[in-house]
């Protein structure tokens, strides 16, 4: 929900760019890597819209609540209109030629269609509980009912969606699988069923749960399926409501995904140990996961999941789905890039009320049914759109010189297409112009392409300039002992120092100095603290509260373009600032209230210095690497990763130490009472928030009250 | 003592003044809304009416000139116009002939035979729905009495006790409608807020080879035979002239909404087989609006008609508090009405068109005329016979930083130069150049004017720009200004005094929008004082020129306490911010195209070159482009750069007669990506100047003789073929198909098209 908030905002602002001082008010889009849209030339126009049956004799002239809708080899157009029990067909100038009503008796609720190559129609005829195979001229071949099997349930059979693959088998969505059923009506399987994934939530339920409670959970069902179509490939595509994996999903002929997908998205180079660092560890770290199908956000950036409700596949592969909410259709390419999205609801040409189907025909136009509107929209690809389908399947052909001059071609009509960009710099990168092909990757932030050329160019660099660069990290590293050795004698220095005279009140230097001897000698250094506990100047921890910030938001410029985890551009100050404080501000009340109650010996403001003093090895490990983090790329994420976790475990360790030394407490007790601390925290949290709310709520109600009186009314 | 007191109770005093504080506040404010509560007591009594609805009754002439006659017919109040020259009768109501009432519900029968409608709110309910009465069934008292040409009509509603006066009279080839305020009564609680004029004057059925043409956009056509194609669930349009009647800071403000509401001309026109029907609201225009309704909406019936708004109408969402957080903390929505009416008569001319003027193409002769004799529409500094260009600079955007934003400049003032010196170049001298963003780079955001931003090359880089712009006169350089929204980063701006209040005394705002910023509409009163600043400061640069953005998009009524405005106000503020520039010697740019600024502006940008779209809407036509054409100068508002065919692009530049027209930047696009500007995602003059001259130096060659003529003819000759016609009798016909055609001869290409010019082809 928070995230969402944030995101809307972001969003809201990109919204009024677009208004601008009222620029074009619907523009198409393409989302990135994350949820911002950046606008693209018009992709498609509307060239015909077909809103009644024309001039052919019956009884409705126009359509009711139609649900389907399938275009042929030859471009006729097959509309499926349910509410008037009837499927209607129009050949490839929109004229209505023909009027099914059922072949042997009348449709009931029919919600769904396929042609095959022959012009054999099967109607999904749902309240009749069968699908229906008829001639092209109507007649009935056969039906298919519920098969049956021992793996099929008895529920009543209600067949949706449906296509027919080379072989003749028949494939059926139902639920969260799709039915194959053979060509003489026997069950042959399900098939692509999601993966129900494990649900810690619902094992401690389970677990915990009496037998009376036990009856009332409901099992947790895979996702659903929510519209089918065959691809030229022989894949089935389909649209689900798969959160995990993804929605949109390619199933080969043993029903696996070969779609881009949400886990592996950014594993396209790994080796096993970052591969598992990144997914347990630091998932955030890589960026770049957080792609998503469709879009989570609606137009006022308000969190919501998309519900794709049709998916139509081209020759060349490319992937045309519309969504139901926001009333989009978006358009991916072979792997799964967002190419276009488009629509929306409104009320002029080009948008919607509610879309119920989708295809493509042969030209490349895309028909899309609005089942309130009651009418197909017909879509015809702008120039622009033809160069990048054109550069996609060139490049998925592995044409990759037709690639890149189409991907120029694109360039020139939108100079910050990301996608044209990738192309480009996968087209250097294949020529091995490894400079060239990082600007371009940069430019389209793809971090995996990035670090592709930038190892090479690396290998390049080294091998032309190997002296050099081995002279230099020899300076280099003997400038870093010796700094390092004279960092360390002044810090024991300090160390002794602040023990030795007594009576004298801690400086800032030297106790900054003080505080980094706790990564040499932690226990001697929280003990010194201990026992000098009048002495300790406040200062200190306030300056390295500072110092921690300034190094985040230092190393956020500085790291290197792969390994950032967040775009510049994006970062919120404030935000970073909650992140990297709220532990060690937050711990410093919590353990204070726990350990005072607990035979504690510590006041509340040496904790605090305690607690600042676990800052130190986050500052200290995050300067060089930040520095370091340029000369890796993302293949060295998982050392990048280690140095990160050790940052935190050290912060962690010198609070426990800090606990345990403070209060006098045994390991037993410290890690006990460190957990009564973390609780402690949790409920600190949990007020803010609360108090948050509340008192937003309180301002609200004052200020409508305000603007109520405002208003000229009694 | 006290001092121990105060010591002691402080927490408690501070409560207790806070809480008297806001206990005064609270009782001044109430007894300001008292002041401006309206008190009644309504013993209204509905007298006896003096009509019987039940007789038809017949026509008589009421008054007659050379060209049309009128007919009045004192049993039912509608009036009928012969045009005697073709004797096409223009009936005010429907009748039998037109439409079968057999079966059609009460309601529509009565609004089909009705020559008003009126709306209203009861002033008394602290929440009254509008109400709406229609004469053909509530009109129970009718006076008429004769005038020097034509008759004056009192419609008495007596349920409602509201009485309306409308005057019809004959003028040359115009029929004159009339609505004098004075004399309109209200004798009950009920306030009007909406008279419906004439709503089916000319209304025609399917089988009539005719069309409603209505101002969406540029213009837009809806034709009676194509009633068979549109869907069972046809939507009747409204527009409202200049600004939307829902003076609400994200309706006005959204792009989306503007483009469906707003009427830049307050006409419309019917035209039914050899006959043409032209209204203009000639008085009150900003007070008015355009309802379309084709046939499909209960009856098969096409009518359109005009809309005149008595009183200005609120809508307040009340708070709920019950509402949980996720959802909009609003409760019911109700209306408020304005005490006073709108002052001022209203007065609408229907030209009557007929033969070769019986069409929009004549309609928008008809309008230039109209605009032109009134003084609307002058002619402007239009060169002739050469092909200009527009192109927008886009100056300098934020770049987003973790700290601090950074204003980052796209186009120095003297890389504008270079722009301009290597365009010249190639020949293209004529130019006219939008400066952008040139203050901050929220300045078009924030309304800010001054001083030059320092990045781009400060006051000295703008000296230089007005040396540039004296030396080279074909170059006309515009500084862009804004004086229509300011928000809370605004500097010198008061968020209270200087920004527009609605009726219910709230600042018309959006809170905590983009950039976390307010947004406030600036009013009139303070609009004309930051613009004489502007032009004071422009003192030392007399070559540079203005162009003003949102004002030709947005007059808004202002309820400011000080010094309040009325819509009409606000046009004439408008119009003198125009001639103010005008008179220190500047050429006058406005973006956006209301009719208030044509009479006052050299050049007009960004004018509509579509419609919105309806599903109600056949197809879009430069009715608007056409008018204006030769008088002013103007470019429409699809930018070449970010089209997605800029063949296409082209092609729409030469049907609308507007000079070609780019934004560009000197520094790359990629630099917009994370800006505000990220809408413009090709704009890098190094990638487009091979294209601008390109496409320019075609133009120029085919069309360059005839620029700055006037547009007399636009005819639609098929699906993506048009042709249009200049003055000196030279043809355009262009081909938006991708294959080639034959028109009358004429080999016209793909995706191109050819002037024929007295049977030769160029």
């Amino acid at each position: 929900m928070k995230t969402g908030k944030k995101a809307g905002i972001c969003l809201l602002a990109v919204l009024a760019a677009v208004m601008g001082f009222p620029q074009t008010a619907r523009a198409d889009y393409v989302t990135g890597s994350s949820s911002y849209r950046q606008p693209v030339p018009d992709s498609y126009e509307v060239t015909k819209t077909v809103n009644n049956i024309g001039s052919y004799e019956d009884e409705n002239r126009y359509f009711n609540n139609p649900q389907d809708l399938f275009v042929d080899k030859e471009d006729n157009v097959y509309i499926v209109d349910t509410g008037n029990q009837r499927v209607v067909k129009l050949n490839s100038n929109y004229e209505t030629v023909a009027i099914f009503y059922g072949p042997d008796r009348a449709f009931k609720n029919p919600q769904g269609i396929y042609v095959g190559d022959d012009g054999d129609l099967y109607v999904a005829d749902t309240d009749n509980s069968r699908i229906v195979h008829m001639d092209a001229a109507g007649n009935f071949v056969e039906e298919f009912g519920n098969p049956e099997s021992g793996l099929v349930t008895s529920s009543t059979f209600k067949p949706t969606k449906l296509l027919v693959n080379q072989t003749g088998y028949l494939y059926a969505i139902r639920g969260e699988n799709i039915m194959a059923i053979g060509g003489n009506g026997e069950f042959r399987g399900y098939y692509g069923q999601t993966d129900i994934g494990f649900d810690l939530g619902e094992v401690l339920t389970r677990m915990f749960a009496s037998e009376e409670q036990q009856a009332f959970l409901t099992r947790r069902l895979a996702s659903s399926y929510t519209n089918i179509a065959m691809g030229d490939d022989g894949m089935i595509y389909a649209a689900s409501l798969d959160r995990e994996e993804g929605e949109i999903k390619r199933l080969n002929s043993i029903g696996a995904n070969t779609y881009r997908k949400y886990k592996t998205v950014a594993a396209t180079i790994k080796n096993p140990i970052t591969d598992f660092i990144e997914k347990k560890l630091f998932k955030s770290v890589v960026a770049g996961n957080s792609f998503k199908f469709g879009e989570y956000f609606d137009d006022d950036g308000m969190y919501m999941e998309p519900v794709f409700s049709d998916i139509c596949v081209d020759h060349e592969g490319i992937v045309t789905v519309i969504e139901q909410q926001g009333g989009r259709v978006y358009q991916y390419d072979q792997d799964g890039n967002m190419l276009v999205a488009f629509g929306g609801v409104g009320e002029s040409r080009g948008t919607f009320s509610r879309t119920s189907a989708i295809d493509v025909d042969s030209q490349g136009n895309l028909l899309i049914l609005d089942k309130v509107n009651c009418n197909v929209q017909v879509f015809s690809p702008t120039e622009f759109i033809l160069l990048v389908h054109q550069a996609t399947a060139a490049y998925s052909n592995g044409d990759y010189q037709a690639a890149y001059e189409l991907w120029k071609q694109v360039l020139a009509i939108n100079e910050n297409y990301e996608l044209a960009h990738t192309g480009m710099a996968r087209a250097y990168y294949k020529e091995g112009r490894f400079k060239e092909a990082m600007d371009e990757s940069r430019l389209s932030s793809n971090r995996d392409v990035y670090t592709q050329a930038f190892d090479e160019y690396k290998y390049e660099v080294l091998r032309e300039k190997f002296v050099l660069i081995l002279f230099l990290a020899a300076v280099i590293l003997a400038a870093a002992v010796l700094v390092i050795r004279v960092f360390v004698k002044v810090s024991k220095k300090a160390y002794w120092n602040y023990l030795e005279r007594k009576g004298q009140k801690m400086g800032i230097g030297q106790g900054l100095l003080y505080c980094s001897n706790i990564l040499l000698h932690p226990i001697d250094t929280m003990e010194g603290i201990r026992y000098n506990r009048t002495r300790i100047n406040m200062a200190v921890p306030v300056i390295l509260f500072l110092t921690a910030y300034v190094v985040r938001i230092a190393y956020l410029y500085i790291i290197h373009f792969p390994l950032a985890s967040i775009e510049l551009w994006k970062v919120n100050v404030v935000l970073e600032l909650a992140k990297l404080w709220i532990v060690p501000l937050t711990w410093i009340p919590a353990s204070f209230a726990a350990t005072s109650i607990s035979g504690g010996e510590s006041k509340l403001h040496e904790i605090a210095f305690a607690s600042a003093i676990s800052l130190v090895p986050y500052i200290v490990i995050n300067v060089p690497i930040m520095f370091l983090s340029n000369i890796w790329s993302k293949t060295q994420a998982g050392w990048f990763g280690v140095f990160s976790a050790l940052a935190y475990i050290g912060m962690f360790l010198i609070l426990f130490l800090g606990m345990k030394i403070m209060n006098n407490y045994s390991v037993g007790k410290t890690l006990g009472m460190m957990f009564v601390s973390a609780c402690m925290m949790l409920v600190i949290w949990l007020v803010l928030i609360l108090a948050y709310i509340l008192s937003g709520r309180l301002i609200q109600f004052v200020m409508q009250i305000m603007n109520e009186f405002r208003m000229n009314f009694l | 003592m006290i001092k121990e007191f105060i010591k002691k109770r402080l927490g408690t005093i501070i409560v207790a003044v806070l809480a008297l504080g806001l206990v005064a506040w609270g009782a001044v404010s109430i007894q300001k809304a008292r002041q401006n509560a309206i008190t009644f007591d309504n013993t209204y009594q509905a007298p006896e009416g003096n009509r019987d609805l039940g007789d038809t009754g017949s026509y008589v002439s009421a008054a007659k000139n050379g060209s049309l006659e009128l007919l009045y017919n004192e049993a039912n109040g509608a009036i009928q116009v012969r045009n005697l020259e073709s004797g096409y009768l223009w009936k005010s109501i429907a009748d039998g002939e037109i439409l079968d009432m057999e079966g059609l519900n009460p309601q529509w029968s009565a609004y089909a035979q009705s020559p008003i409608t009126i709306t209203y709110n009861d002033l008394a309910k602290r929440d009254a729905s509008p109400a709406t009465r229609y004469a053909g069934k509530d009109c129970t008292w009718l006076e008429a009495k004769s005038l020097d040409q034509g008759v004056a009509v009192t419609y008495g509603f007596l349920a409602a006790g509201i009485y309306v006066t409308v005057e019809y009279t004959l003028e040359d080839g115009q029929l004159v409608v009339r609505v004098p305020m004075d004399q309109i009564r209200e004798e009950s609680t009920f306030a009007l807020t909406t008279l419906e004029v004439l709503p089916f004057l000319g209304a025609a059925g399917n089988d009539v080879d005719g069309y409603l043409f209505y101002p969406d956009g540029s213009g837009a056509i809806t034709t009676y035979a194509n009633s068979t194609e549109r869907s069972s669930n046809v939507k009747s349009a409204s527009y409202y002239t200049y600004t939307n009647r829902n003076v609400d800071f994200m309706t006005l403000y959204n792009g989306d909404s503007y483009d469906r509401y707003t009427a830049a001309m307050p006409v419309y026109g019917i035209k039914n087989d050899g006959d043409a029907l032209f209204g203009i609201v000639t008085q009150g225009a900003q007070d008015s609006g355009v309802s379309v309704y084709p046939s499909g909406i209960v009856i098969d019936l096409n009518h359109i008609g005009f809309q005149l708004y008595i009183r200005n109408v609120f809508t307040v969402n009340m708070f709920n508090i019950s509402g949980d957080d996720e959802t909009v903390v609003t409760g019911t929505a109700i209306q408020r009405v304005d005490r006073n009416m709108i002052p001022g008569d209203r007065e609408i001319r229907y030209y009557l068109l007929t033969g070769e003027d019986a069409d929009y193409s004549g309609m928008a002769r008809a309008y230039r005329e109209y605009l032109t004799q009134t003084g609307q529409l002058a002619d402007r500094e239009v060169v002739s016979g050469e092909m200009p260009m527009t192109l927008e600079l886009l100056m300098g955007v934020n770049q987003p930083g973790i700290l601090f934003d950074e204003y980052v400049p796209m186009t120095t003032f003297e890389e504008t130069e270079e722009i301009l010196d290597s365009l010249r170049e190639q020949g293209i001298r004529n130019t006219r150049t939008l400066l952008r963003s040139w203050v901050s780079a929220d300045s078009e955001a924030d309304g800010e004017y001054w001083p030059p931003a320092g990045g781009l090359g400060g006051k000295r880089g703008l000296a230089g720009l007005n040396d540039y712009a004296a030396s080279n006169p074909g170059t006309k350089l515009y500084l862009e200004a804004q004086f229509t929204s300011v928000t809370s980063d605004t500097k010198g701006i008061s968020e209270t005094a200087d920004v527009v209040y609605n009726g219910l005394n709230t600042e018309v705002s959006a809170a905590n929008y983009n950039s976390g910023k307010n947004w406030y509409f600036l009013n009139p009163g303070s609009a004309l004082e930051r613009s004489a600043d502007f032009l004071d400061k422009l003192g030392k640069y007399p070559n540079l020129n203005v162009a003003y953005q949102g004002l030709g998009m947005y007059a808004i009524p202002d309820y400011n306490d000080n010094a309040p405005y009325t819509k009409a106000e606000t046009v004439e503020a408008m119009r003198r911010i125009l001639s103010d520039t005008a008179q220190s010697g500047r050429s006058v740019g406005v973006i956006g195209a209301n009719q208030y600024a044509y009479g006052c502006s050299d050049y007009l940008c960004q004018l509509r070159e579509n419609s919105y779209g309806l599903a109600i809407t056949d197809y879009a036509v430069p009715f608007l482009e056409m008018a204006l054409s030769g008088k002013v100068a103007y470019a429409t508002d699809g930018a070449g750069n970010l089209a997605s065919d800029l063949q296409e692009q082209k092609l729409k530049w030469v049907e609308y007669g507007s000079m070609p027209y780019f934004i560009l930047t000197s520094e790359s696009a990629q630099e917009l990506r994370e800006s505000d500007y990220a809408w413009l995602f090709s704009s890098t003059f190094a990638d487009w100047k091979d294209r601008v001259t390109e496409v320019w130096q075609e133009m120029e060659g085919r069309l360059g003789r005839v620029y700055g003529q006037q547009i007399t003819e636009h005819e639609i000759l098929g699906q993506d073929l048009v042709r249009i016609t200049y003055a000196d009798g030279t043809q355009v016909y262009i081909n938006y198909a991708r294959e080639e055609r034959i028109e009358q001869g004429v080999l016209i290409p793909g995706q191109d098209y050819v002037v024929v010019e007295g049977g030769n082809r160029k």
